[in-house]
């Protein structure tokens, strides 16, 4: 119990971060399979990917996700709807799965996409992250919030490889 | 044309893989098989044994988020509760089984209409604290269902064949048809209700069809001596002669309902679930004397017999991120018209609440405490032993080498309580998983050794092995369980 407790006392490596404070636009979208429109993500979600942020000295600035997301369909084009400059673009799909031993499994799949502006090279990491929510009623907005903290983490890595390639430094030349 | 207006073309060959298992080390050094006691009733944790299940899906033609162009997905579940090292079966496949598997299709005639073909098995929810679903249909049923499904209501109709899972190798169509409809309003309030009717029709000639043996009493059957009444009124030499069964049809049915509300201050959500059954007859048993086995059609005796369940489950955020508690209860009646004269499974009454509360002192550190009461009544008399000696056969608690209760109560009361430390990597939540757990259970039951156990129970002078009174159990446990 004793090496249990002093093991939660080890720090995890600390992030990456960018040698300057980098301003970057964020928007993230969540998409429905039962629906059209996309629609904003929980503020759980919002704020567990701006503290991936901050931890690399990248200052996010959330952009409001309304119908010009849902109208643009393909990532490229979402990127143009967000200020020029850094930008990170997360697109969610939630998916239900199945009924599983008494949870609803729903598959939430990710695409984040980071760049330094229009014209610049970006990055971009896809994964997939299961969740199992309690109850039926709960839909696309809550497996997107169960799957924040596992989600936040990938896109944190796909953050320390972008400003470990010297992206972020030319975002504010 | 199509591409352009349903926008970017679907793809295939997406694969999904989940499941969920749980393991576990409970050592037990007061003679039991390491479960605290007999069933979920006293809620799950520390009830269960291991367990494990496999979860696959492939997309033939996968789904697009903001499309509603058609879909199609294979889907299979293998789950079996053995795994080596941890149970008797230490892991024998003969312990899993193909539990699942079925082809959905999506937005095909219709936009978010569902079908499913193959096992239909669907449920409204889950006493989480239980590991409980009475509000389930189709759990035998293979066939077709088709599910409308929008954010305000859904509706789900269905029909198959539950001849297999009701009969086996004797296998009698059993024709089913069902259907559930629930409505949501908002976030904060929800009802469903749902049924299924099964009918096994009446097949002359047909050796798998329902029957019933004439001339026959309850009792008889009960105590295994129809041959012995046959020949006491006709004669060994008219055995050749016994009656032959007369065709009958069987029907049975299963209503359901749910009641869900929450979303309000510290209450997330709560779930009331409901199940009216009368169970589908038993076809057939059989006897042996007199240097032959005769078989007993038994539908008249076994086609009365109902179940009432409710359940309840409440999960609150007592203090946000610090505190939680579940709370449950459920109540079953079971009652079987048929029989006024044995104790049964089928006649009884049964209870139980169960509290759970889980304090986080750190996100991934967590401190558990459950207790739960129940209460179990066997409604045609004795059927627990409470002593080391109490009496076996009895009618009213006299000994009867011909009586049809056992032991020398009608009722079991039973407390378990539980305590430990959670490890929950994904953070605060008591039913966030995965979770390592390190546990400390304890039981207080009226019968005695009420845990599965090698004890002897017989008073014979002769035995090699003394019995043994205790009505407390306790256990200590290192678990771990995941949904992925």
């Amino acid at each position: 119990m004793v090496v249990l407790l002093l093991a939660s006392c080890l720090k995890p490596a600390p992030p990456t971060a960018a040698a300057s404070p980098v301003p970057v636009s964020v928007a993230v979208v969540l998409a429905s399979y039962d629906h059209p429109e996309v629609t904003p993500a929980p503020d759980r979600v919002d704020d567990a990917i701006a503290a991936e942020l901050t931890r690399r000295n990248l200052v996010p600035t959330t952009v409001e996700v309304g119908p010009p997301f849902t109208a643009a369909r393909s990532t490229d084009a979402r990127l143009t709807l967000l200020p020029d400059g850094a930008r990170l673009l997360v697109e969610c799909a939630p998916r239900f799965d199945a009924q599983v031993n008494g949870r609803y499994r729903w598959t939430v799949a990710v695409d984040a996409t980071i760049d330094a502006g229009r014209g610049s090279t970006g990055a971009s990491r896809a994964f997939s992250v299961p969740v199992h929510l309690s109850y039926d009623h709960e839909r696309e907005p809550e497996a997107l919030s169960d799957a924040a903290p596992i989600g936040a983490r990938e896109i944190g890595r796909l953050l320390d490889d972008w400003v470990a390639s010297g992206a972020g430094a030319a975002s504010t030349d | 044309m199509i591409a352009l207006v349903w926008g970017s073309v679907a793809v295939a060959g997406d694969v999904g893989v989940g499941g969920y298992f749980r393991v576990m080390a409970r050592p037990d050094l007061q003679g039991g098989i390491g479960r605290l006691g007999y069933w979920n009733l006293y809620g799950r944790l520390m009830n269960e044994g291991p367990y494990g299940m496999l979860d696959l899906r492939y997309d033939v033609l996968a789904p697009e988020p903001g499309s509603n162009t058609p879909w199609t997905s294979v889907h299979a579940r293998i789950e079996g509760g053995s795994i080596a090292n941890l149970d008797p079966g230490n892991g024998t496949l003969t312990a899993f089984r193909l539990s699942q598997m079925y082809v959905q299709g999506g937005n095909v005639l219709l936009d978010h209409l569902t079908w499913q073909l193959g096992t239909l098995e669907y449920y409204f929810g889950d006493l989480g604290l239980y590991d409980m679903r009475p509000a389930t249909l189709f759990a035998g049923t293979g066939g077709v269902s088709a599910t409308y499904r929008t954010d305000a209501a859904d509706l789900l109709v269905g029909f198959g064949d539950s001849g297999f899972s009701l009969r086996g190798l004797r296998y009698d169509a059993v024709p089913t048809v069902g259907g559930a409809a629930r409505v949501r309003a908002g976030r904060h309030l929800e009802l469903g209700v749902g049924g299924e009717l099964r009918v096994e029709s009446s097949v002359l000639g047909n050796v798998n069809a329902p029957y019933q043996t004439p001339d026959l009493t309850y009792e008889d059957w009960i105590r295994g001596e129809v041959l012995d009444q046959y020949v006491q009124d006709y004669g060994e030499d008219l055995l050749d002669y016994f009656p032959a069964p007369e065709p009958r049809s069987a029907t049975s049915y299963a209503v359901i309902g749910q009641l869900g509300f929450g979303n309000a201050g510290p209450l997330r959500w709560n779930n009331l679930f409901v199940r009216w059954e009368r169970r589908h007859p038993d076809p057939s048993t059989t006897e042996t004397g007199y240097g032959q086995t005769v078989e007993l059609w038994v539908h008249d005796f076994t086609d009365q017999r109902y179940s009432f369940v409710i359940g309840d489950e409440a999960e609150l955020r007592l203090i946000p991120d610090r505190l939680d508690l579940a709370i449950a209860g459920i109540w079953g009646d079971d009652r079987d018209l048929d029989n006024q004269i044995v104790p049964s499974a089928f006649d009884r009454t049964w209870g139980s609440t169960v509290a759970r509360l889980q304090l986080y002192p750190a996100s991934t550190f967590h401190f558990l405490a459950e207790t739960s009461l129940a209460r179990e009544w066997s409604r045609n008399g004795n059927t627990y032993r409470e002593h080391r000696d109490s009496i076996f056969a009895n009618t009213d608690g006299r000994p009867d080498t011909r009586g049809l209760e056992v032991g020398d109560a009608d009722v079991r009361h039973t407390w378990q309580g539980k305590a430990g430390i959670v490890l929950n990597p994904l953070g605060p939540g008591i039913y966030v998983r995965p979770s390592l757990r390190f546990l400390y259970g304890v039981q207080y039951s009226s019968q005695n050794n009420a845990f599965g156990n090698s004890f002897v129970e017989t008073v014979d002078q002769y035995s090699d092995f003394d019995t043994v009174e205790q009505h407390l159990h306790h256990l200590v446990a290192i678990e771990a369980e995941v949904w992925f």
